[in-house]
This record gives structure tokens, sequence and C-alpha cells, in this order.
């Protein structure tokens, strides 16, 4: 290194300039400000993102709540109808005549009573989609109620007219073969 | 921090002009710098060290800028350069006005290793690597600015 | 600086101070101004043997967006998730009275609450009735008011709440609505009325015939002389006279104090009746319970699985019918029945009885005469019957048959049974 250069580094101080403009500092600081701001406005966005999603939550929770399927228990629920065990009382009912068999020559006249089953079960899914077109209205309640005891009635029915076959089948055999109900 | 940005923004400002040779390039690389040095300065472990540290942000980005400048030619070593005979303390009657404006009026490669090896203290193998170049052309780079700057000053003193 | 807090602390002492008394005012401007009632009324004249045709108040389509929850308030429904917030409800009863005028009167009580007074009087202004002599003398009654459909949305929004379309498309937000219709008629007027949802509906005294068609309803007439019906899920049907009744129905309960001619399956049940998740045929009359006080001439058909229990009847005729029970309390005149597997249980058979022929099988057969009865019971000898000692002693065996005589020879009625598996009950 020659003196020139010495020189030069030694009054490298020199070389500086006398200001920087003002307007960098200015700038500076007003990105330092707005980073501060910044970071307000990130935690007011998250605070409001967290509220939208706590609603979104809330909602979507209180829509599956809602929207689940209407199912014979629900409805049951809905409507109080609980207390009556009526799902019970129809599922003993129904264990109780699948065991049943009858000749099988008379099955045949038993099938229009069977089929009354079928006509009960259309008329809940009837209820159903009164429910979900027309929303929870309490005379169904008063129908559901009254269908199960209809339908209580019918499965005693069946059961009865089961034994009565089977009594006269006692007292004079046609000597068919027993078949089980499809129930 | 206003503290510390009127503590070293002169020094930082000369720093980048000398490579960038753009004043209003360099106002803006010392805006970034010193916005990016405040908002990491709790990284630092050493607050002695952020003087060096921030000076390293303001090289790299002004090397940063004049590699990306389109009329940025790639250095080239310069051959046949005479070893100079100087005269004692010439320069000594030169304004440093008239010196930092022969500085800025250096080409961009040959001021920016001038500008990183005399007055920055990088070695020539350090120049090499941030600009790309071999260490033999970051030298003859160096002596070809030291050559034009003498030139340069010489021709003023006759002014 | 100073003037902001000084604000803030006047805003501060506001709160605290008004807070109560300006919510009860606001809760007085909500609940109280914003609803008005309005009875429309409209009457026309029509001709001799118009037949007026409506429709139920509760035709109304409601659109539900989320689940609506039914509380214990008849006719009202709530959001779900706004316990006690009712925001409709619909007076669904439809009363039709009868008098002698050649009038029709249409009287229709609406109340609307709405956000404010101005908007409930703007959207009451559209709530029409419009009643006019149609084709074929026949007048359309719209019970509906000009109101196509309820749209209710479960949403955060309490403007989502409930919305009313009105025919013209136009979607008003209200907070409640109730509309209850009184309708006056001549006398002598015919009427038709259908539905498909709950609507309770009061019928007068009608000269006229009456066309029915159903389901989730109830249904209160009083003397009415010509009846078709068509009932499914009808838990309360009640008539008090009945000159002529055509009834089909299903899993319904029907009262008739006093008939002259009853038909019961007679006829297919209407379309608007059926189930549609069902395809399978079934009994124009099945699952029924029917209550009937006197009766002169009943005619049960295509029936299955239905409860008859009748005060008094003077000709009974029953065919193609199973699994359907008969209680009678006092049989007149003569009873025919076809059957499978039902019942009959006459408790008191008069003496002036002409004919009992009875075609069963599966059943228990009760039948109980005067004392001093007189008739000649024929008994089919091949089919397997139990009974009790009046037919172990048959006077005489005929043609394959138990010939009994009861009483004195050739005086009262005839009875011929023909039952496969029964138990006789004969006294």
């Amino acid at each position: 290194m020659n003196d020139f250069e010495k020189y030069i580094l030694e009054n490298k101080r020199q070389l500086e300039p006398k200001k920087v403009d003002p307007k960098v500092w200015l700038a500076v600081e007003n990105e330092i400000l707005k980073g501060k701001n910044k970071r307000f406005q990130y935690l007011i966005k998250a605070l409001i993102l967290g509220i939208i999603l706590s609603f979104v939550a809330y909602f979507f929770y209180s829509n599956i709540h809602q929207n689940q399927p209407l199912d014979e228990e629900r409805i049951l629920a809905q409507y109080d109808l609980t207390q009556y065990n009526f799902t019970q009382q129809v599922n003993i009912k129904k264990q109780q005549l699948a065991k049943a068999s009858v000749p099988q020559d008379k099955i045949e006249d038993f099938q229009i009573l069977l089929q009354q089953l079928e006509f009960m079960d259309g008329q809940f899914q009837d209820y159903l989609q009164y429910i979900e077109e027309n929303g929870y209205q309490e005379f169904i309640g008063d129908q559901i109620l009254n269908f199960y005891k209809s339908k209580i009635e019918l499965l005693d029915k069946i059961q009865k007219e089961v034994e009565k076959i089977n009594y006269y089948e006692n007292l004079q055999p046609s000597n068919s073969d027993k078949v089980e109900i499809q129930i | 921090m206003q503290t510390i940005y009127e503590m070293f923004s002169k020094e930082m400002m000369a720093t980048s002009q000398r490579i960038t040779n753009h004043r209003s390039d360099s106002e803006d690389i010392l805006q970034e710098a010193f916005l990016t040095s405040f908002q990491k300065i709790s990284l630092l472990k050493e607050d002695q060290k952020y003087g060096s540290w921030l000076k390293r942000i303001v090289i790299n980005s002004s090397l940063k800028l004049i590699k990306s400048r389109k009329n940025f030619n790639s250095l080239n070593e310069v051959e046949h350069l005479e070893s100079e005979v100087i005269d004692q303390k010439w320069y000594e009657e030169i304004s440093f006005e008239v010196i930092q404006e022969a500085i800025h009026q250096l080409p961009d490669g040959a001021r920016a290793v001038f500008s990183l090896y005399l007055l920055e203290g990088y070695k020539h193998k350090e120049i090499a690597e941030v600009l790309d170049i071999s260490v033999s052309t970051s030298k003859s780079q160096y002596r070809y600015a030291i050559k034009l700057l003498r030139e340069k000053l010489s021709h003023s003193l006759y002014e | 600086m100073k003037i902001y807090s000084h604000l803030i602390q006047t805003r501060l002492r506001f709160k605290s101070k008004w807070i109560i008394p300006f919510c009860f005012i606001l809760f007085l401007i909500q609940n109280v101004d914003a609803q008005i009632t309005e009875t429309l009324i409209e009457e026309i004249e029509v001709a001799d043997g118009a037949t007026i045709v409506s429709n139920i108040p509760s035709a109304i389509d409601i659109m539900v967006n989320g689940t609506m929850k039914c509380n214990n308030t008849k006719n009202r429904y709530s959001i779900n998730g706004k316990n006690n917030d009712i925001r409709l409800n619909i007076l669904k009863e439809l009363i039709i009275e009868t008098w002698d005028k050649n009038t029709i009167k249409q009287e229709t009580i609406i109340s609307i609450k709405t956000e404010s007074d101005d908007t409930s009087k703007k959207l009451m202004k559209q709530l029409k009735i419009n009643l006019k002599n149609g084709p074929d003398n026949r007048i359309v009654i719209d019970n509906n008011v000009n109101i196509s459909s309820f749209h209710m949305k479960n949403s955060f929004f309490k403007s989502d709440d409930c919305k009313i379309q009105l025919d013209n498309g136009e979607m008003h937000t209200i907070e409640y609505i109730s509309i209850e219709t009184r309708l006056s008629i001549p006398k002598s007027c015919n009427l038709a009325i259908k539905g498909n949802k709950e609507c309770i509906i009061r019928i007068g005294e009608l000269e006229g015939n009456i066309d029915l068609e159903l389901k989730y309803a109830e249904v209160y007439g009083r003397s009415v002389k010509n009846l078709r019906a068509s009932f499914r899920s009808c838990y309360a049907v009640h008539f008090s006279k009945v000159n002529i009744a055509d009834i089909s129905s299903s899993n319904s309960n029907m009262v008739i104090q006093k008939a002259g001619l009853v038909k019961i399956g007679n006829q297919p049940l209407n379309d608007a009746c059926n189930l549609p998740h069902v395809t399978s045929k079934r009994s124009h009359s099945a699952q029924s319970k029917y209550i009937f006080g006197s009766v002169e001439n009943l005619s049960v058909s295509d029936s299955t699985n239905d409860d008859f229990n009748i005060n008094q009847v003077l000709n009974l005729k029953v065919k193609k019918t199973s699994y359907t029970d008969f209680k009678i309390d006092l049989l007149t005149q003569s009873l025919n029945a076809e059957a499978k597997s039902s019942d009959l249980i006459i408790a008191n058979i008069s003496n002036q009885f002409s004919e009992i022929n009875i075609k069963n099988s599966l059943s228990t057969i009760d039948l109980s005469f005067n004392e001093d009865a007189n008739y000649l019971l024929q008994v089919d000898q091949n089919n397997y019957v139990e009974g009790n000692h009046l037919l172990s002693n048959p006077k005489k065996v005929e043609n394959g048959k138990n010939i009994f005589q009861v009483g004195e020879s050739g005086k009262g009625g005839n009875i011929f049974l023909k039952c496969d598996r029964c138990k006789f009950n004969i006294q």
C-alpha cells in the first residue's frame, strides 16, 4: 500500500457525504411505524378471523346437528314420545312374530294383513317427508302417537290371527307344512 | 433508533454510493438496510458488531444492485499495468471533494474493487468471491483503479 | 383530548343510568307498535246449485332452511335454537258456516308484525281476498290471501328468520302473521275442500254435496246431505247427520251420529290421500275406526283391518272384507256379509229382522236374539265350527246343512251361516 492509498484510507471519513438526505430516515421511520401498525392489524385480523371461525364452527356444528337425517329415534325424542317405548314394543312384537309359523296353505290369506305393515312403514315415511318439507309441527306428534298405537294394534292382531289359525290347525290338521311369517 | 441511524448513516451512504455510484439507489439501499437491521436487531448477539453487520448488508445490497445492472460487465484482468512511479505527497493539495468525485468517475468494477479492498478492508479473495471474479482480476482491477485515480487527480492539479 | 374524555364520561353516565329504561322503550317499540290487524271482507251473490271449491289456510307452502322446533303451543312454530321465539302463527281453522242467503261471504282476519308499523301497513295492503264467480257455477276460494309461501331460515341474522313470498314473487320479512278465515255460504251450495296438511275444518248444516279429499285434517260437520270423502290419517272426523255418505279412508277415525246410507270403501282413496312411498295396491278402506250412531243402510266393501262400532243399523252389507271387525248393538233388518277373518258381534237382533247371511272364516260370530224371537237357522255342516248348545242340537239336517228352528215355524227371519273354522255364539 503506497502513501496515496494510505492517505485515502486514513481520510476515509472525509470521503463520506456531509449529510444523508433526511427523507431516508423519514422513510425508515415510516416503515417502522407501519410495521408496528401492521402487527396491530395482524392482531385485529387474527381476532376477527378467530371470531369468524368460531361462528363458522358454531354454525357448522349446529347445521350438523340440525341436518342429521331424520330417523325414528330422533323424531320420537322431538315429540317427547320416547316415554312410551314404542320402538321397543314394536321390536318385541316383531321378534315374537318372526318366530311364529302358520300352515303353508294359509299364508296367502295372511298376506293382506302383513301388507298393512308395509303401508304403515310408508305412512311413517310420509311423516318424515312432511317434517323435512314443513318442519316439526305439533300435530305430527299426535299423528305419530296414533300411528304407533295402530301399529301395535296391528301387530297384536297378526299375533291373534296366527294363534287362531294354529288353534284350528291343531283341531283339524291340514297336513300342510308350516312356514315362518316373513315380517 | 434515530441515534443509531445518525451514527452509521453517512458511512453507510458513502460505502454504498462508492459501489453503486448512484445516490438515489444508495438511499434506497440504506433505507432497506436500516429497516432490515432494526427488524432483526434482536438476533444480533453482540451490540458492538452492529456496524460491521450493517455494512455487510449495505455492501451486499449494493453489489447485488450493480450486478443486476444491464451495463455491468464482468470484470476482466487488466494486463500490462506498469508499476507506478509516484511523486511523494502529490495528492495533499487535492480536496476530498475532488478525490470523491474521481472515485465516482471510476468504472463500476474498478471502483467496486477499490472501495472494497482499500476502504472496506476486504481481501482480494473475498472480493473475488462476492464479485464472482478471479483473485488476479481483483488485484489487477484494483491497480487499474489506483492508476485511473492518480491520472484523474493529476489532471485536476493542472486544471 | 379533554373534550373527548368528557364525551366518554358522558356516554358512560348515560349507559349506566338510562340503559334499562332505554331497553324497555325499545322493547315496547319492537313489540307493540309494529303489529297490525285487519279484517278483509268480501261478499258475492251466487246462483242456485253453485259449487264452492276451497283450499285450506295451511296450504301455503312452508319452506324451511334449517329445522323448526315444535313447541307445546298448538299452531305455533319456532325456529330451532331460538326457543320461545314465535315467528309464525297460522290459525289453521277453516270455519264454514251456512245461511239461508244466496251469497258467499269471506271474512279473513290477518295480523301482521314486521319491523315497523309502516312496513306492516304496506304489506297488509298487498294481502287480498278475491271472491268471484267462475265458470260452471264454481266459486274458488283462496284462503292464502296472496301469500304463496313462508320461508324460514335458521340463520344468525334476525331478518332471515321468517319471510313470506307473495304471489307476485315479492319477499317480505315478517316477525309474526296470523290468518283466520270464516266463510258463510248458502245452505244449498255444494262444497269441495282439498288439503294435504294439518287443518281443522268446521262445516255447518249443508243441503248440497260435500266433497272432501283430506290428509292430516280434522273435520267437524253438522248436518250434511251428501258426503263424498277420501281421508288419510284424519284422526278426528265427526258428522252429526249425513243423508248419504260415500267414504274411503285409511288410518282415520270417523264418527257419524246419524246416517241414511253409508258406503265405506265403495271407491278408491283419492290420489292426494295415497302414500307416495308405497306402490302396492291397497284396500279402499283400511285401518280405520268407524263409530256410527244410527245408520239405516251400511255398505262395506274392500275393507281391511277396519273396526266398526255401530249403535244401530237397519241393513248391513259387507263384501270383499277381511280382518275387519264389527260390533253392533242393534241390527234391525238384515245382514249380508262375505268376509274373511272378520268378527261379527251383534248384541241384539230385532225380532223384525228378515235375513242374516254370513259367509266367513276364522271368525267369532256372536248373534243375540230376544227371548221371544222366531227364526230359522241354517248352518253349513262341512266346516269345522264351535258353538254353544243351540248348535249341538239341530232339528234336522238337509242338503248338508244343520237346520234349527227357534220359536214358531214360519215366523221371523232366516239365518244362513257358512263359516270355516269359526266360533259361534248364538243365543
